[in-house]
């Protein structure tokens, strides 16, 4: 069947469309271009996330059924590699203290820690991790939070490409599709954690992996 | 003895010169100067204004070579034999119930500026001499008040409503004032020439000099002023080096002692009434707006910042209801000021419709601007630090100062002392301990007991342990605790103590995230 020029100039701006837009990927040609990525500290998870670690300028959601089953102890190699450069990481409504010993037997640069204790939790964390992400100062906004809707979602997700920040909300209860770059859930289990990766951008299959997470000497500062 | 030339210029040779001052080029055209000194002998301790103080002797400390030592002493404390200098131990023991505060030299130095200030209206060099004396010139206000006796009476009422001991001193150069109001030897010295007999009596501690110096002086029989002057120049200056002869010098006129004065810094204060009572948060930001703008054509006219700003809601009556705004580094960007009103103003409750809007900046600085390129918009040229500053007064602003803070651990063996907030920003040593939870709880949660044993959601397996930490019996918390690391249902880590003052109560304090 002959094609009209018509027809020509729509399909061109098609592909035009298809190849800039970031957003749409195209299956058949496999990712273009990697996303820039910070190493997890755990070589079976950096095997599993796209890019091999965590991504550098999205929101990622951490699905923990209870505080304290390791979810801290998986992102401490981010926190102590993060402490060198000059941006902050910021705590928001964390659900208890973040003991200042512990960090700093880690390698979590205390003098760029920011912790954020709003009054009304419900309204002032997505507020303030906006905020944060947005800034362009924090290199890491983690907040723990619960009943966020899509939209507020997608918000901080816009708010952290825009200010090149690593958004991480904790919640506690799972719920259906979210516009977030990653999603994590994470299992308990007997000597370590077991992450359960549920969506990965650039990524294909559902995976699961241990991560042992023994209690190492760590070094005294 | 042979009478000696006393020259102008202190040096090594003796010279027969005149002074720079004499020079007919620098001669001072008008009244002579005249400087009046107020030493305030009490400072220390009237900064603290409390009924206590007045009703109780009352003693001022500080720290001094390792021990407090009393700094000012009430005259009902000096009755009862306390004495300044006197160890606090010696003065406790001669006192039952002193009322002991420890120095604050921030305070004392604000009220300084604040006499400073008040005593502007008299003179416009008012000179600070901390800690604790105020220098005016009043050789150019004389005429104006009417004699000194006048002045003085004025400025004296006007410095202070609360009873405050004064001692002054005037005469013709500040050395001098100072070392007389310093002795309380209240005199008024209009000549130069007098100055020496008058001064002559005063005894070399005045000068405060090195310790080492005074007990040199001491040891050669040199007790007061008059016995210096009465050695040779070229001697003093080979043994005690040329700055003794220097004040000397300076006290006496021969000298030029040229002083800095204080200028008090700029404040601002602007306000603007409502066009009718309301409670509408519109009509309140559009007047902040208008006030906000003002300020900003003040600070750029001054070409200053300003790091602190109260506005102040008025309802009908006179009250005003301050709301305080902190910036952690000076702004004079009015859309930002306006944007973190609007913040502070979400958190309060308007009970009473707002009649006018005040606005008073207290902290106005010179401006620190750094380069910005032109055509760019303003969020993409600001440098990191400033957008950090306006992230944390945002955050500030809406959450109030107490919900933002950063971390800073502390050398403690116990756990819920070893750390404690700290201003974002800061850097402070970091003390890590192995083996501690990074999850702390604010406070140790009490743990049922099944069959002897601990449970929070099922029996815990205490894993590893125990951690014996006692500590604190010097401060009265004492600490006497074994801690454990268990795990629980669902794979939790937990840091949980059993407390040995009170056997069988354990408590879950941390977890391991």
């Amino acid at each position: 069947m002959s094609t009209t020029a018509a027809d020509l100039t729509s399909l061109i701006e098609l592909e035009k469309l298809l190849e800039n837009h970031r957003h749409l990927w195209r299956g058949r040609e496999g990712i273009t271009s990697r996303p820039q990525t910070l190493s997890t500290g755990f070589p079976t998870l950096d095997a599993l996330l796209p890019g091999g670690g965590w991504p550098r300028k999205a929101l990622l959601e951490m699905i923990v059924p209870r505080w304290g089953i390791g979810e801290l102890r998986l992102l401490l190699p981010l926190l102590s590699s993060l402490g060198q450069t000059p941006r902050w990481s910021m705590w928001i409504n964390p659900p208890f203290i973040p003991y200042a010993p512990a960090l700093a037997t880690a390698g979590v640069n205390l003098d760029r820690t920011l912790v954020v204790t709003p009054r009304r939790p419900a309204t002032e964390t997505p507020w303030c991790m906006e905020k944060a992400l947005e800034a362009g100062t924090c290199a890491l906004v983690m907040g723990w939070t619960e009943n966020l809707s899509d939209r507020t979602v997608r918000r901080l997700q816009l708010a952290a490409e825009r200010g090149d920040a690593l958004g991480i909300l904790f919640h506690r209860r799972r719920k259906g599709p979210s516009p977030a770059a990653l999603r994590i859930h994470l299992h308990p289990c007997r000597e370590g954690i077991e992450v359960e990766i549920l969506k990965a951008r650039g990524g294909w299959t559902r995976s699961r992996t241990r991560i042992p997470l023994e209690e190492e000497e760590m070094e005294q500062s | 003895m042979r009478q000696l030339q006393l020259t102008g210029l202190s040096t090594a040779t003796e010279r027969k010169t005149t002074p720079i001052s004499a020079h007919p080029a620098l001669q001072r055209k008008g009244p002579l100067p005249l400087w009046l000194a107020i030493h305030l002998p009490e400072l220390p301790l009237e900064v603290f204004d409390t009924a206590d103080r007045r009703e109780r002797p009352a003693v001022v400390v500080e720290e001094q070579g390792g021990r407090m030592r009393i700094v000012t002493a009430s005259s009902k404390a000096r009755k009862q034999g306390v004495e300044t200098g006197m160890e606090l131990r010696a003065a406790c023991a001669l006192c039952r119930d002193l009322v002991i505060y420890p120095r604050d030299l921030r305070a004392e130095q604000c009220y300084l500026e604040q006499l400073a200030g008040r005593a502007g209206r008299f003179t416009p060099q008012v000179v600070l001499e901390p800690p604790q004396a105020l220098l005016l010139e009043i050789g150019g206000s004389l005429r104006l008040f009417g004699g000194i006796d006048s002045l003085w009476q004025r400025l004296r009422h006007s410095l202070t409503k609360r009873p405050l001991h004064l001692r002054y001193a005037v005469t013709s150069t500040p050395l001098a004032s100072l070392w007389l109001a310093r002795s309380n030897r209240s005199r008024v010295i209009l000549s130069p020439q007098a100055l020496r007999p008058a001064l002559g009596e005063l005894p070399v501690t005045i000068l405060e000099l090195e310790p080492r110096l005074e007990r040199r002086l001491h040891r050669s029989g040199i007790q007061t002023l008059r016995d210096l002057w009465r050695l040779p120049r070229k001697g003093i200056t080979r043994r005690f080096g040329p700055d003794l002869l220097q004040t000397l010098d300076r006290a006496l006129g021969l000298e030029d002692d040229p002083r800095c004065a204080y200028i008090a810094p700029l404040s601002f204060r602007a306000t603007l009434e409502l066009p009718m009572e309301s409670r509408e948060i519109l009509l309140i930001r559009e007047a902040a707006k208008r006030l906000l703008a003002r300020l900003t054509r003040f600070l750029w006219r001054h070409d200053a910042a300003t790091e602190h700003l109260r506005f102040g809601l008025q309802s009908s009556g006179k009250t005003v209801h301050w709301l305080d705004l902190q910036l952690c580094q000076g702004s004079r960007d009015g859309k930002r000021l306006l944007e973190l009103f609007e913040l502070r103003l979400e958190r309060t409750r308007l009970d009473d419709p707002v009649r006018a809007l005040w606005l008073e900046s207290l902290a106005i600085r010179p401006l620190k601007a750094g380069n910005r390129s032109l055509f760019h918009t303003l969020r993409e040229t600001l440098p990191p630090e400033e957008r950090w500053y306006e992230l944390l007064d945002q955050l500030q602003s809406r959450l109030g100062e107490n919900a933002v803070f950063s971390l800073q651990s502390l050398p403690e063996f116990r756990p819920e002392r070893a750390w404690c907030r700290a201003t974002p920003g800061d850097p402070k040593p970091t003390y890590g301990m192995p083996r501690r939870p990074l999850w702390l709880l604010p406070e140790p949660r009490p743990l049922l007991l099944r069959n002897g044993a601990p449970s929070c959601g099922g029996i815990l397996t205490l894993q590893e342990g125990p951690e014996r930490i006692e500590s604190g019996w010097w401060s009265g918390i004492h600490v006497r605790r074994d801690y454990y690391v268990a795990q629980g249902r669902d794979g939790q880590r937990l840091w949980l103590f059993h407390d040995l003052t009170h056997p069988g109560r354990w408590y879950l304090h941390g977890v391991f995230g």
